[in-house]
């Protein structure tokens, strides 16, 4: 047993040795790459000290198409300008945090946020946005089409510019609309319901619809235009109006086509709008509720099996047609020392001459008039896109900003648990929606 | 004499000390700077009321630690994750057994699959998050179709509370196991043989020398593992949130995705931070206990 009590001493010599030398080097190695990333910065700065070269730091979500776009044509911009342009990539997941850890800091790391609807009131509230009232004249702000700078206003500022202002419209399968005998798109929740029960075809593996219900933000974006068509909504001014009766509606509305009709698969209750593209563009899904972007990726044949058999409709209405509206733009970090050259760029983003490329290249919605027209007219685009521009730029017309309260990603967090709860049946839609009710309250009242 | 040579020992000792401490100083600091400095600033937070993201509110005491310890969401992902931690561990440590058994054997393949059993840490948490969750697709996942050509009925893995705990669990099991592989097998191999053939000359069978010979004789590594392996479980993030973000319903919502949430979505970071001191007391008690549980008998 002695020989045992050795052995186990040795090892724990051993480890320890090993775990002093690794602590060691983990430091040298920290200290090392401290030191050298100090002195790029300082070459950097240096640099555009004396060259009087301008470089602005733009954070956006990794491999967004939106993203990419702008990194494709920001090389024009640089030779316009003479101003460089470097993308910090961030996943999408992290990029509230990550902005906002940022912002807080103060450093100016970062000149330009690409902002998400969820948090624009939240950054202006807490001024890391730079208001951009006093640098746009009347005519720039003229040049928008009205719901788009609504949407990144907040107390009547404006705290960024949009290059998308958006909401999801209904695609359809045309092909398998003709087969079933259905000639127009559903207008109400009650054809909605309908024609997905008849869509759905389970053995031939096509269902008529899909009902997001994963715990997670992107879904919450779809509840809240269910709400809205049912006439509820969150807010009512400062008021939490989460339990009501029309919300209630609104869930068993979703409910009905998850578990009662089955035209929307049973693994739904897990997806988000990811499973919901793949879905359809493997040809698995009859009618599904998505945002503009998927109009491109459905119809290039590369990736898609439905490359030209599906056309879009607005969603259709319940109660009323309506739905939430939500922005992609640029914004300003007030902590920035770039400011001018800042505006320089989100000038030229949200430039008509950019948004006519834009609406071209992923046929959506567009944010300027000027643009709208344009593309109207554009001889290279087919009737079919320029019907779904159209499509997309009307169901625009009857949206709502929703996320006008600072605290709207803990509001969009809570009620994440309340769908995913009741699409899973853990829970009613009466019970919880009073459990939502008083956490929103709370979280409201902060 | 005898008096001189203790002396020279002591001062030997003395010095050999000196030179540990000047050899671990550069570290010391780094960590100080880099885990103190932190530490120290959340725990100024968890003290306050927070306004936004900003510390400009008031000094509430221990009202933070109140709020969060009442709050239905944190009670369940506490629960959530002693549930995850005791069950991945306990997995891990019979996955890891029987695996490192058979690998410390001399039988044609083992090294070929002792770096196989690596890979998994080599690759990093999300990525591996975001192949389980290919692999867990109902419609288009690998698993389910391939439980569908043996007859099985795959469960909704993301859809069900027990389908999305299993599957969290599964990918971490996946990730972690080649861990206690590694210590174990690191430990076997050390063990010396004379122990063995004694005990095969005492007449012992294989139960008994592995009760009596190879478990005592691992127990500080079983110990390093369950340290490690405890700390690292108890803040399991990534894989949770990649695959099932906490859902369906909290279910599987973990005291990090709960910190996370509620420091960095809801802004609350008073009680994030009070959150995260929580936890870290909980592991500091549990490893604690472990250290006391299984320290060497002589030393006791």
């Amino acid at each position: 047993m002695k020989k045992a009590g050795n052995h186990v001493k040795n090892f724990w010599r051993k480890f320890g040795l090993t775990m002093a030398v690794s602590a060691l080097a983990v430091g040298l190695i920290s200290g090392c790459s401290g030191a050298s990333s100090n002195g790029n910065n300082e070459s950097a700065s240096s640099n555009a000290g004396g060259n009087e070269e301008k470089t602005i730091t733009i954070g956006v979500e990794t491999g967004g198409p939106y993203t990419e776009f702008y990194k494709n044509l920001a090389p024009e911009f640089t030779e316009q300008t003479g101003i460089s342009v470097q993308f910090l990539d961030v996943p999408h997941d992290n990029m509230h945090e990550r902005f906002i850890t940022e912002a807080a800091s103060g450093t100016g790391a970062i000149d330009i946020f690409q902002t998400d609807q969820p948090w624009i009131s939240e950054f202006a509230e807490m001024g890391f946005l730079e208001p951009l009232n006093d640098r746009l004249t009347d005519e720039d702000i003229a040049q928008f089409v009205p719901a788009a700078l609504e949407a990144v206003s907040y107390n009547d500022q404006i705290f960024g510019l949009p290059y998308l202002v958006h909401t999801p419209v209904l695609y359809y399968r045309t092909d398998l609309f003709e087969k079933a005998g259905l000639t127009e798109p559903p207008a109400t929740w009650d054809e909605f319901r309908e024609y997905a029960k008849q869509l759905t075809d389970e053995a031939g593996g096509v269902y008529g619809t899909i009902v997001e219900g994963k715990q997670s933000g992107e879904p919450v974006t779809h509840l809240m235009d269910r709400f809205l068509q049912a006439g509820g909504g969150v807010l009512d001014g400062d008021k939490v109006v989460v339990d009501s009766p029309a919300n209630v509606e609104a869930f068993k509305f979703m409910l009905g086509i998850q578990h009662e009709d089955k035209s929307s698969p049973a693994g739904a209750v897990g997806y988000d709008n990811a499973d919901v593209h793949n879905m359809f563009m493997q040809g698995k899904a009859a009618m599904v509720i998505n945002w503009p972007y998927m109009y491109t990726l459905a119809n290039d044949p590369g990736q898609s099996k439905v490359a030209g058999q599906f056309a879009v409709a607005p969603q259709p209405a319940g109660a009323e047609h309506a739905s939430a509206v939500w922005s992609w733009g640029f914004g300003i970090s007030s902590s920035s020392k770039n400011k001018d050259a800042a505006m320089e760029f989100l000038e030229w983003a949200t430039s008509t001459d950019m948004m006519e490329k834009f609406g071209k290249h992923f046929i959506n919605p567009v944010v300027k008039t000027a643009a709208v027209e344009a593309l109207n007219s554009d001889a290279e685009l087919s009737d079919a896109d320029k019907q779904a521009i159209a499509t997309m730029s009307e169901a625009v017309e009857y949206g709502k900003n929703v996320t006008t309260t600072p605290v709207f990603p803990a509001i969009q967090n809570r009620l994440a648990l309340s769908l995913s709860k009741i699409m899973t049946q853990q829970s009613t839609p009466e019970e919880e929606l009073k459990a939502a009710q008083k956490d929103i309250e709370s979280i409201v009242s902060q | 004499m005898a008096v001189s040579v203790m002396k020279k020992a002591g001062r030997n000792k003395r010095s050999r000390r000196t030179a540990g401490i000047l050899l671990t100083l550069p570290a010391l600091i780094v960590m100080a700077a880099t885990v103190l400095y932190p530490i120290l600033w959340s725990l100024k937070i968890s003290v306050f009321e927070s306004k936004g993201m900003m510390t400009s509110g008031s000094f509430v005491g221990l009202e933070n630690y109140i709020n969060v310890l009442q709050s239905s969401q944190f009670q369940s992902a506490l629960w959530n994750t002693l549930g995850f931690v005791s069950v991945t561990i306990i997995v891990e440590l019979i996955i890891g057994f029987a695996v490192a058994l058979v690998l410390n054997r001399s039988l044609p393949g083992t090294k070929f699959f002792r770096v196989l059993f690596t890979l998994p840490l080599m690759i990093a948490p999300v990525v591996s998050g975001l192949q389980w969750r290919w692999l867990f697709a109902d419609q288009y996942g690998v698993i389910n179709s391939v439980l569908s050509m043996i007859g099985i009925d795959g469960p909704l893995w993301m859809g069900s509370v027990w389908g999305a705990r299993t599957a969290v669990l599964i990918a971490n099991v996946w990730l972690a196991t080649p861990f206690v592989i590694l210590i174990l097998l690191a430990a076997m191999s050390s063990l010396s043989e004379d122990l063995y053939e004694a005990a095969r000359l005492d007449g012992a069978n294989a139960v008994q020398i592995f009760t009596n010979i190879t478990l005592p004789l691992l127990k500080p590594a079983i110990l390093m593992i369950l340290v490690v392996r405890l700390s690292d479980a108890f803040r399991v993030f990534d894989i949770v949130y990649i695959l099932t973000q906490g859902g369906p319903g909290g279910s599987t919502e973990v005291l990090s995705t709960y910190i996370y949430k509620s420091t960095f979505t809801g802004l609350n970071f008073g009680q994030g931070s009070a959150a995260s001191f929580l936890v870290m007391i909980m592991i500091m008690i549990i490893s604690f206990g472990l250290f006391r549980l299984l320290r060497p008998k002589e030393d006791r």
